[in-house]
Order: structure tokens, then sequence, then C-alpha cells
């Protein structure tokens, strides 16, 4: 038997449960999307997601859902390389661990060894917790893509509740899906990553396509939606520079860009902690393999060529929007 | 390389049998070890309870030290509500310690998959359909998991009997395993093909770092580079080959060396 003959078994065949889980109403919800799964229970969701030795590389062919309560801390202050776009309290949360994407990229395949998703159930107890910030920033899709789950889990519409009962908390859902229902408030942004074609089909694997997540971002635009654009990260190849260049040329011709809120832009960096299993999962990316500078504990392009690609991108938004409205790496 | 581990030697022949020729490389302590010839299969018979599992497992692998391909297996019987059924398990609960091991199931083997709870006496009571209980699994996960990762080994149980007291000899033992024999080293083949997907880029780092007169340091950069130069399709031999032609490499001298290695650098990553 050859490699090639090898076949998996279909993503979330099966979905283990903490015994703790089992009666919350997100799981109900969920189990009905997966009436055919096998079911396995367990105690703690660390006896799988934390196992020492997994392979994201294997894993990733066969994903598992592991459904959860988070009994531990739910709401975690932003970390420095992340954007704050101008907001002094800046929090995020994590509702679920994980992505159903596979961006060659990635930061979690650094953070976690496992290509498994895990869900916490135990929504209303994020919710509780948000409700008690005060005025703060939060982002909701940070460790995951939570749009991208949706369809399974319907998370972002709690935070959008919470955003709608609480004006003083501005949330953001970021994603590099093409979601189709917005909800239009002053504190809800919506965050789309956008990348060109060539970068999605090389290295966002699973990803909505340049074009739908356009189509997706006019939709928010037009029922009225905060929206941000995230250029972010650019990541480098040979092209680059043509490749950002026409799909800024088709943000600015096909969406209404008066309308967007703001922009983020950077260019690929990642802690240099994440870097070492990131390349074991992704032996074959140039994304991940590119020969990084380490700054400050952060692997990052070489400083001119960070600084250029950054520069690039910035100049051509400025075409249609004030340096107020963008917010760049450095 | 595959590694089987029985309990006892009446499960342990067919596999003996279906890799035959095997030498037998070890008789100590109650553990056999046998290697087909290819040296790609290994068949131990570890002796019944957690205790024999795990001093067998970990001698196997001291004296076979498994690599990123290789895979491991526990065949054995146990109790269960299906005799005759072979089933591989995703669940291993120690009734002592209360521990929960989970081996990965990822694979489409086409068996169906169960809970095992491994005790440490003879089941007599009656069991219930979706456990099975034997007396090595969660000492065989146990060691598995500090050698390998979770998607390198798996468990295949036949079911032998209900736990109510019910007498298995050895020839029905043999005979139980002999019935799924092909569907267990089928199984086998199936992990092996997958393990033996994980691939890394390889070539020889020796010959490039002589070139670059590298130090240690300079060796780990210089991988780095040829790694990312695969990853993205550039042809690095010819670029080496171009700096060879303009008498840049090799380098005289460590010193000289690095400043190539930076070189080499900015060429990879620009041109």
């Amino acid at each position: 038997m050859s490699s090639a003959d090898v076949s998996f078994l279909r993503n979330f065949d099966r979905i283990y449960i903490e015994k703790d889980a089992v009666d919350y109403p997100l799981t109900s919800k969920i189990l009905e999307h997966f009436k055919s799964a096998k079911l396995t229970y367990i105690r703690h969701y660390k006896d799988i997601f934390n196992r020492s030795r997994q392979s994201f590389e294997f894993q990733s062919h066969s994903r598992k859902i592991i459904l959860a309560v988070n009994r531990g801390k739910l709401v975690y202050e932003g970390a420095p390389v992340c954007h704050n776009y101008g907001n002094d309290r800046f929090f995020y949360t994590s509702t679920v661990l994980n992505c159903p994407y596979d961006c060659e990229y990635c930061f979690l395949k650094g953070r976690y060894s496992t290509a498994n998703i895990v869900i916490f159930v135990n929504v209303e107890d994020y919710i509780a917790k948000a409700s008690e910030l005060g005025e703060c920033y939060l982002s909701v899709s940070f460790d995951t893509d939570l749009p991208a789950m949706d369809h399974i889990t319907a998370i972002s519409s709690v935070w959008a509740e919470l955003a709608q009962e609480h004006p003083e908390i501005t949330i953001e859902i970021r994603t590099k899906s093409a979601p189709k229902s917005f909800i239009a408030l002053p504190n809800l942004v919506y965050a789309f990553t956008l990348s060109p074609q060539e970068i999605i089909d090389r290295f966002e694997h699973g990803t909505a396509g340049l074009e739908a997540r356009l189509r997706s971002l006019r939709l928010a635009l037009s029922k009225g939606c905060k929206v941000r654009v995230c250029v972010d990260p650019i990541i480098y190849i040979d092209n680059w520079k043509e490749l950002y260049g026409r799909m800024i040329d088709r943000l600015i011709a096909e969406c209404d860009v008066d309308k967007i809120n703001d922009y983020g832009i950077g260019a690929f960096r990642i802690s240099s902690e994440y870097i070492k299993a990131i390349r074991r999962a992704e032996a074959y990316s140039a994304a991940v393999q590119f020969p990084f500078e380490n700054r400050d504990g952060y692997c990052e392009y070489p400083y001119e060529l960070t600084k250029a690609m950054v520069d690039y991108v910035r100049d051509r938004i400025r075409e249609v929007a004030d340096d107020g409205k963008i917010f760049c790496q450095y | 390389m595959l590694y089987f581990f029985c309990a006892i030697r009446c499960e342990a022949q067919p596999l003996i049998d279906h890799y035959w020729p095997m030498d037998l490389v070890m008789s100590k302590g109650g553990v056999d070890i046998y290697m087909s010839e290819d040296g790609q299969s290994v068949v131990c018979i570890s002796g019944i309870g957690k205790t024999d599992m795990a001093y067998a497992a970990a001698v196997t692998f001291s004296l076979l030290p498994p690599d990123d391909s290789s895979c491991a297996f526990n065949v054995g019987i146990c109790a269960g509500y299906k005799p005759g059924s072979l089933y591989i398990v995703d669940k291993v609960s120690d009734c002592d310690s209360g521990r929960e091991l989970y081996p990965d199931i990822l694979y489409d083997t086409g068996l169906e998959s169960m809970e095992i709870r491994t005790v440490s006496r003879v089941i007599n009571e009656g069991i219930t359909e979706d456990v099975l209980y034997d007396m090595e699994s969660s000492a065989f996960a146990e060691v598995c998991m500090r050698y390998m990762g979770p998607e390198k080994f798996a468990l295949l149980k036949v079911v032998s009997d209900k736990g109510e007291g019910s007498v298995v000899t050895e020839g029905m033992a043999t005979d139980l395993i002999n019935n799924k024999i092909d569907i267990i080293t089928k199984t086998a083949s199936i992990y092996q093909a997958a393990c033996a997907k994980a691939d890394k880029p390889d070539y020889d780092l020796d010959p490039y770092s002589e070139l670059f007169c590298c130090s240690a340091s300079m060796s780990r950069e210089l991988r780095a580079l040829i790694n990312y130069a695969i990853a993205d399709g550039k042809d690095y031999e010819d670029l080496i080959k171009v700096m060879k032609e303009e008498a840049k490499l090799p380098a005289s001298c460590r010193k000289d060396g690095k400043e190539m290695l930076g070189e080499f650098r900015r060429r990879l990553i620009f041109t």
C-alpha cells in the first residue's frame, strides 16, 4: 500500500464531548449538525486537545470537534503585537480554539499542536464576563474564524446581541470567510481580511476566495455595518507588489470605500515561540520557511522589506482614505 | 517499522506466522521480541497485565527505537458484547488510576471503534455493548504516548467472551486473532503508509556547509535558507553554481563564508 492509497476519515466524523458540556443548549444545537458523528464522552477537553506529540499535519486531514466548558479565564488582555485600533483597553476572548481553515502561516499552528477544534458551549459565561468589562474593545474572533463556524454555532450573533445591549463595548468579528448576514450597530465591527487570490490559493486553504470576500464586504457596507478592511498579514512572494496592487484596485473599483470605517495593515510577523512548530507542520510552505529576522521575540521579514510592503499598501489605501482611518503595524 | 504487542503467545502466533520468517532477538524478563528478516516488523510478547505490558513496550522501544515512520499496535483478545468482533479502540480508560487516553482515529480502516477499560482482574460480571475490557491497553497507550504521536499507534481488539466467567482456551484465542489477521495486517499497512507520508525536505547539508565554511549556527541558517528555497521552488543549486562561477564560493574562511551566506540569502529572497 502506498501513501497515496490512504484515505482519511472525513472532517468532524467524531465529536468529543465533556460530560459537563452535555446539557448545554449549544451542545444540542451543534450535535444537530452532525447526526452521524460518533460521540466520545470525555472528562476534560485538555485530555484530547493538549496531548503531547500530536501532528497538525495528520489531524488536518480528519479534524474532530471537542465540545467543552471553559472553567478558566474567559477574557484576555490583547498582546502588544496586535492592532488595538486606537483603543486603550483592548481585550480578546475565545469561545472557539482553532480554526476550520488551514492557512499555512497561521499562528494557531504554533500555539496549538493540534488541528482539532474546541468549542466552548458555556457562551453565556463569556457574555456575563464581557458585560463587566466596561468601555473597551473586544476581539471575539481571535483564536479562530468565528463567522466560518457560524453555520454550526451561530456564536457571532450572540456577540452581536451583547454589542446591542452594551454600547460601551466595541466588538470586532474578524474573518476570512464571506458571511451573508450582518447586524448594523455602531459598536460592532466586521473586519474582513483581504488577500490576493494567488495568496489565498497558495496559502489560505479553505478560506473564501477574494471575489466572495469582496461580495460579502459590499453586502455589509450596504447594510450600514461598520466595516474594517485588514490587509494583514501581507505575505511576501516575488510579485507581491503586483498582486496586492491588483487586489486594492479591485477593492477601490468594486466597493463603496467611503463607507469603510478603517483599515488595518501589517506584514506577516509571528512570535518566535511559534515559528519552530509552524515550520515543522508546514515543511514546504514558503510563507513560513522564509528566513525571517528575529526582532524583539518576533519573527519578521527584513525591516526594509516589511517597510516596503506596508508602505506600498498604505500608500495605495491613502488614495481613498485619510491617515486617521489607517492603522499600520508600525 | 511496525511494532505489534501481544500479552500472550497464542495472541501473537498469527502475527508471527504472517510476518514469518522472524528471528527471536530478545527473550528476557518474560518478554520475547521477534523481528522479521527485513527488519520492518516486530512482534513482542509481553505477559499479562499492565506492568508486564509497560515493561515490554519500554524495553522494545529502547532496544529498537521507533523513527518518524514507525507505528505500534496492541493486538489481543478482550471481553466485550459481541464475541468474534474486531474493534479499533478510540478511548482507553484505566480503571485503577482513572486516567483516560485517546489514540487518534484518523484513517478509514473500516473498523468500528469502541472504548476499552483496562482492569487489574478478570471481569466476571456481565458487560454492556458499548465498552470492551482488557488488562493491558492503558499501559500500552501510556508508553506509546511517550515515544510517538497519537496518530501512530492503535489498539486492535477481538472480543473473546462476555466476561461471564467463560473459559477462553489458548486455541480459541489464536483462532480469534487468526480469523481477523487479514484485517489487522491491512490496518497496520494503512497506518504504515500514512506515517510514511510525513515527509520533510531531504538533502545532505554537509557539502554546502563546507562551501560556506559554516559554523554550527551558520549551518542552521543555511539549512533554513535551503528549506525556504525548496518551499518556494527556487533553484538554490543553480544559485550556488553561479556563485561558484563568480569565484565567490567556496569561501576561503569563516569570515568570508559569513559574507557569502549573506549574499546567498539576498539573492535567494530577492531574485
